[in-house]
């Protein structure tokens, strides 16, 4: 994945192909992104399988908003992916509100329910704790964290991704470790 | 698992936590420029290594968040991805553009489409205004056609057009009547059957300057023809009120009609010879009345042109105008013209002459005082 400003030409007329519709186009961008979306939704939900659907609601409202979609840049491309997947998580979160469901993280990840090991339980465990603190920040600064963290973006490509300067960004950055760090704090203190 | 409650920091704890942030800025800089993370962390204040190394550990944990797709779900979601696109492509190619969907015709399209709206429901309106009188909700809008005609005629248009008013006005005052309209309604009337008929002896002084009699003659005729008309409803009128208003109608168009008469007979060539006007009429109506014919308007179908005194019916029941009406008749209908104008002017009822006789021109003394009025004939 190229910097922010990189072959804006290229990827103006990608998106123009897209918007026709054009198969390798739309193949094109869909590689390109999947990825970080996927890592995205994966650091919002519970379970891969919750992290799938989610990314494959994405990309299918991506499909159906191409015409709508005004990005001149890979990094605005994903700022408008990182919105749809948002707007997404929140439908599904209405949802699960309005019909109960037994806790995803109760079913865990383990394929075909086989007894997981306990390291790896832990870990989930370890993740969904992360994955609480997280929610409890601010859009702002869970976006500059995932970003930097979980996606692995330097902070000028964070920058264009969140739509802030340099500065802003690490700002945000500094008060979400902390308040990350009093968080997870707090949780150990409980455990 | 229940999270602990989330205190916010005091401001020690805030500053600690500053200073902590600022270290862990060099920590990361310096593991960036390829100094092992413990040398790194050395390298800071002791109190602070625990909250720096703290803070190191949030980014990895964060981190172990991050779970690529599996190589299954990317291609089977490419594939279903892809075969979408090819449907949403053929879906497209489909809606073929009509020549309604292209911008510059969807505007002309839609602004016909209102002008039609508001054409077709303008000419509705007009259409269903003319049945319309005074106090109608629709009667603005025949006000507003009639003004707009007007503005937009030249010449002989004017004078057909304000006989039309006057034909308008007839019409209407005969509705008003008979349904009993109100004081008021009539006194709307009044004001504006002065307007039009003060407009049409200005247009006629302005043709017979002009040498064209003609208009002269076809306002004469129409102004009679009111005169007459008014007369008969005030005389069938049992209303007092309203019988005064009609009265006081009559007076002043009778005014009116000398004076056109008086142009007709002084005028052009096609002017009709004079009339004679009874010196005083006796009070129970001894004036000639008109045939009782239906209340036509008294717009001439051809064009205004000079036309032979032969021609006019010799039925009409015209009374005939003459010099020889006496000077304080004369007099006394100025007198009600005055009357009428404050009444337009102010849309008040002003007293009105003593009326018992029918034709009482020479007894009638305009009293303009508005508060003489009696309460009966104010505005509703």
């Amino acid at each position: 994945m190229g910097g922010p400003e990189d072959a804006s030409a290229e990827f103006v007329a990608l998106i123009e192909r897209a918007r026709a519709y054009d198969r390798d186009a739309f193949g094109e961008l869909y590689r390109r992104s999947l990825g970080s979306v996927f890592r995205y939704c994966r650091s919002r939900v519970d379970s891969t399988a919750e992290a799938e659907e989610l990314t494959q609601d994405v990309f299918m409202a991506a499909l159906a908003g191409i015409q709508s979609v005004r990005a001149d840049r890979e990094a605005a491309w994903l700022a408008w992916l990182f919105q749809v997947a948002r707007h997404k998580h929140a439908d599904a979160l209405r949802r699960r509100y309005r019909r109960p469901q037994a806790p995803l993280e109760a079913a865990g990840d383990a394929p075909d329910g086989a007894p997981q090991p306990l390291a790896e339980v832990v870990a989930q465990d370890e993740r969904a704790e992360v994955r609480r603190a997280l929610e409890q920040l601010t859009d702002e600064q869970r976006e500059v964290i995932v970003c930097k963290y979980v996606l692995g973006y330097d902070n000028e490509r964070t920058a264009a991704v969140v739509g802030k300067n340099s500065n802003a960004v690490n700002q945000l950055h500094h008060r979400a470790v902390a308040r990350l760090r009093r968080l997870l704090a707090a949780r150990e203190v409980v455990r | 698992m229940t999270g602990a409650p989330f205190e916010p920091p005091t401001a020690d704890l805030e500053a600690r936590e500053q200073a902590a942030l600022g270290g862990l800025e060099r920590v990361q800089a310096r593991v960036a420029s390829g100094m092992s993370r413990d040398a790194a962390l050395v390298a800071e204040p002791a109190d602070l290594r625990p909250d720096i190394e703290e803070m190191l550990g949030v980014p990895g944990r964060v981190a172990s968040l991050a779970e690529p797709p599996s190589e299954v779900f990317a291609a089977a979601l490419e594939s279903r991805l892809l075969d979408a696109a090819d449907a949403a492509r053929v879906a497209a190619a489909r809606r073929r553009p009509r020549w309604w969907s292209l911008p510059l015709l969807r505007l002309a399209a839609t602004v016909a489409a209102v002008v039609l709206a508001l054409g077709v429901g303008g000419f509705a309106a007009v259409d269903a205004a003319e049945e319309t009188i005074p106090g109608d909700a629709l009667y603005p809008v025949k006000e507003a056609s009639e003004n707009v005609r007007l503005f937009f005629a030249r010449g002989d248009g004017v004078t057909r057009l304000r006989l039309a008013q006057l034909a308008h006005r007839q019409a209407e005052l005969e509705q008003a009547v008979a349904r009993d309209a109100a004081p008021r309604v009539v006194l709307r009337l009044e004001a504006k059957v002065a307007i039009a008929t003060t407009e049409l002896v200005k247009g006629a002084r302005r043709f017979d300057a002009a040498g064209n009699g003609a208009p002269a003659e076809a306002s004469l005729d129409a102004v009679t023809e009111l005169h007459d008309r008014i007369e008969r409803l005030a005389g069938e009128e049992s209303r007092p009120e309203v019988e005064r208003l009609l009265r006081r109608m009559a007076l002043y168009l009778e005014g009116q009609e000398r004076a056109l008469g008086e142009i007709a007979r002084d005028g052009s060539p096609g002017a009709a010879p004079s009339r004679e006007v009874p010196s005083a009429t006796p009070a129970t109506g001894a004036r000639p009345s008109p045939p009782p014919a239906p209340l036509a308007p008294a717009v001439p179908s051809a064009p205004l042109a000079p036309q032979p005194t032969a021609t006019r019916p010799a039925s009409s029941g015209v009374p005939a105008l003459s010099s020889g009406v006496p000077s304080s008749t004369r007099a006394e209908a100025d007198g009600a013209a005055t009357v009428i104008a404050t009444a337009t002017a102010t849309a008040s009822v002003t007293a009105v002459p003593s009326m018992s006789g029918a034709r009482g021109i020479a007894t009638a003394t305009p009293s303009p005082a508005p508060s003489s009025a009696p309460s009966s004939t104010r505005p509703r």
